[in-house]
């Protein structure tokens, strides 16, 4: 009797039950961190700008009535709709070229540079550590009028008086922002790249197929979600920019930021603000749809 | 110094291996589906040869098997093959032509990875049908022998599965199908069966080995499990360090090993220590021996295989009888295996279904020829440094 009480009470910790999953208030209080998080900094200053896109401006002041007419204004100026296509324009273009550059550039990295790869990959990304400005402001050095390419120019004697052609201009911001764009696309491609077991080349080889048609096969198709991301990121980044287009846009480099700037501060109409806000949110989100469809791969890479 | 090395290694181009005589060869009169001359790979930033100056012959029709454990330049060799690693130097001739610095993509040969290397975006038939798309083959050609090469592996319904919808052992009958379907010359699997249980595994050998019969393409086997290599093929290489210690059949390879490495690596063996005292007779520690031939050296290993060895009356009237005393016994299910000490030896005997303890007096014995001389591992290496020097 005494032997079987030691026996079941050796036997006690085993037996015990677990510990009770979390209560839902434990479960609320563990998630809150992150819901004030969505909340404060996501749900609210949307909310808001949505709001104040629909209230009426009076001179200066708010006046809380809703209604469409921020939007219908807007859509109804040529102005707006003139910088709307060519914020689109811009901010496609110069996210393609960035991704034309970026993406064999990280294909090269990662195939070619062995151990170096990851050497060459912060190499190239090593200029976003430097201010936006500054790096803008070195556009403007090299593309002045009495900037770098055009001292080059005419010391090698091809144009006699320093031209104003390089700057100020749409074509300008578009390089400026290719620039911009670069490390962040570039960031993605490398990424899905490297992911690419090297296994993969070798099996493609060995099926018969050349590099290229490897590439087109197998690379491209496993790499193309990663490479998508990174066209969003960029797209995103360009077409809200505008402190590129106000340094070195000119007047025909203008984009819809520098009017959400304007209307923010000197025409100090907040509601038109909000909707050109909320105008630029739509149409990222638009492109983001858009460029979901590429990023949808069945596979799972083992 | 390093030329001088090369030099005289290039000289010396009689086999790196201690090699046993040529074991007979199926269709020996072609000409070789794969030839290694001298090849050497150093992989840049090592400074040791991961293959040295290796010869090879493979022929039509053949499963040979490269056995070695990890480091010991058997995949490194399939690389060359494959075309994946260029030697540093020698040559890889392929069906008698020169394919040294050839891309794999133009070499008749397929390869079977170790993880299989499905593509994870094409479907089971996508896979399959990849090498005939590469090749140019005509589309109405290519679904009945996806079709076929499917059916090959019992792979027949699976067509629209991605890989990671598949278990491992259908993913390696999916990589096997892949790499058969363009008919190659040659297929080279890298370990295939490395991943799988061991049910699926022993029934993936069989699945290989009748695939091999079937379609009668030269496969060269890479496994560091002897089980697999012994029970595949019809010769093959024993790797160690960069350098083929044996090249001959499973039987010879079992029976007759050339080094110590090969007799302990291969199986189990008791390897004694031996001085030669006069003519055929010996002595291992405080054990007197008897040889079957003259031993050419003073010093020499002896490598003694458990089960040549007869333990109890039956061993009386053997040249080589012992009396001793038992050590430990493992019961092993089919057998017991008895640790004896005899002098100063160790043995490891199989006692069958006799029943012995520790402490138990045991005799047993070997007749000459069971007991084969063994290179010392590496001798020849060392034989070759000390020439360089």
């Amino acid at each position: 009797m005494a032997a079987a009480a030691t026996v079941a009470r050796r036997l006690e910790p085993i037996t015990a039950l677990p510990r009770r999953l979390p209560s839902p208030i434990k479960k609320f209080l563990i998630v809150s961190p992150a819901l004030l998080w969505i909340l404060v900094l996501v749900i609210l200053p949307n909310v808001f700008l949505i709001s104040y896109s629909l209230w009426k401006n009076e001179l200066g002041s708010v006046a809380h009535v809703w209604n469409f007419h921020n939007y219908s204004e807007l859509f109804a100026s040529n102005v707006f709709t003139t910088l709307l296509k060519r914020t689109l324009l811009i901010a496609l273009v110069s996210t393609t070229c960035a991704t034309l550059i970026a993406y064999p550039l990280a294909y090269v990295v990662v195939t070619k540079f062995g151990r170096y790869k990851t050497l060459a990959a912060i190499m190239i990304i090593i200029p976003l550590w430097v201010s936006y400005l500054m790096r803008i402001f070195a556009w403007k050095i090299i593309l002045g009028e009495h900037g770098v390419l055009n001292g080059f120019l005419e010391s090698v004697g091809l144009i006699s008086k320093p031209s104003t052609a390089f700057i100020y201009s749409t074509t300008t911001v578009i390089i400026a922002l290719t620039y911009i764009a670069i490390p962040y696309v570039f960031l993605s491609a490398y990424t899905s790249l490297d992911r690419v077991p090297k296994h993969y080349y070798e099996a493609s080889a060995d099926c018969g197929a050349s590099a290229w048609r490897t590439f087109r096969h197998v690379i491209w198709p496993l790499t193309r979600p990663g490479v998508a991301v990174g066209f969003a990121i960029g797209f995103v980044l360009t077409f809200g920019d505008y402190v590129t287009p106000a340094q070195v846009g000119g007047l025909s480099g203008t984009m819809l930021g520098s009017i959400v700037l304007q209307s923010f501060g000197t025409a100090d109409n907040w509601p038109q603000g909000a909707a050109i806000g909320v105008t630029i949110i739509a149409a990222g989100l638009l492109v983001l749809a858009l460029v979901s469809l590429f990023t949808r791969l069945e596979a799972e890479i083992d | 110094m390093k030329t001088a090395k090369e030099e005289s290694s290039q000289v010396s181009s009689v086999t790196s291996a201690p090699q046993a005589e040529p074991a007979a060869l199926p269709g020996a009169d072609g000409a070789p589906v794969v030839e290694l001359r001298g090849v050497s790979k150093t992989y840049p930033g090592g400074d040791v040869a991961a293959v040295d100056n290796m010869d090879l012959n493979i022929q039509e029709g053949e499963f040979f098997s490269i056995l070695g454990s990890s480091g010991s330049g058997k995949t490194t060799t399939l690389r060359m093959i494959a075309g994946f690693e260029q030697p540093t130097k020698g040559n890889v001739l392929l069906d008698g032509i020169d394919a040294t610095g050839v891309p794999p993509y133009r070499r008749d040969v397929n390869t079977v990875f170790q993880n299989y290397a499905l593509f994870p975006h094409m479907k089971v038939e996508a896979n399959v049908a990849y090498p005939l798309k590469m090749a140019g083959t005509p589309k109405g050609e290519i679904k009945p022998r996806v079709a076929e090469a499917l059916e090959r592996v019992s792979m027949t319904g699976f067509e629209k599965r991605l890989p990671h919808q598949l278990s491992g052992g259908q993913r390696q009958r999916v990589a096997l199908a892949r790499a058969l379907i363009g008919r190659p010359r040659l297929l080279l699997l890298d370990e295939p069966l490395g991943a799988l249980d061991l049910k699926l595994r022993e029934n993936m050998l069989l699945v290989l080995k009748h695939l091999q019969r079937e379609v009668g393409i030269t496969f060269i086997y890479v496994t560091h499990d002897q089980g697999e290599a012994l029970a595949m093929s019809d010769r093959l290489a024993v790797m160690n360090g960069g350098y083929v210690e044996q090249l001959a059949s499973p039987t010879e390879i079992y029976d007759r090993p050339a080094t110590s490495f090969v007799a302990g690596f291969i199986g189990k063996s008791n390897l004694l220590e031996c001085s030669c005292t006069s003519g055929d007779k010996a002595q291992a520690g405080t054990m007197p021996l008897v040889l079957g031939e003259a031993p050419g050296e003073e010093k020499f290993t002896l490598s003694i295989r458990p089960e040549t060895i007869v333990v109890g009356e039956d061993s009386r009237g053997l040249p080589n009888h012992y009396e001793a005393v038992v050590g430990d016994v493992l019961f092993l299910g089919h057998e017991r295996e008895v640790m004896v000490d005899c002098g100063d030896q160790r043995l490891v005997v199989r006692a069958g279904q006799q029943i012995y303890s520790p402490g138990d007096p045991i005799e047993f014995g070997w007749s000459p020829d069971k007991a084969v001389i063994v290179k010392a591992t590496g001798s020849w290496q060392q034989q070759q440094q000390s020439q360089d020097a």
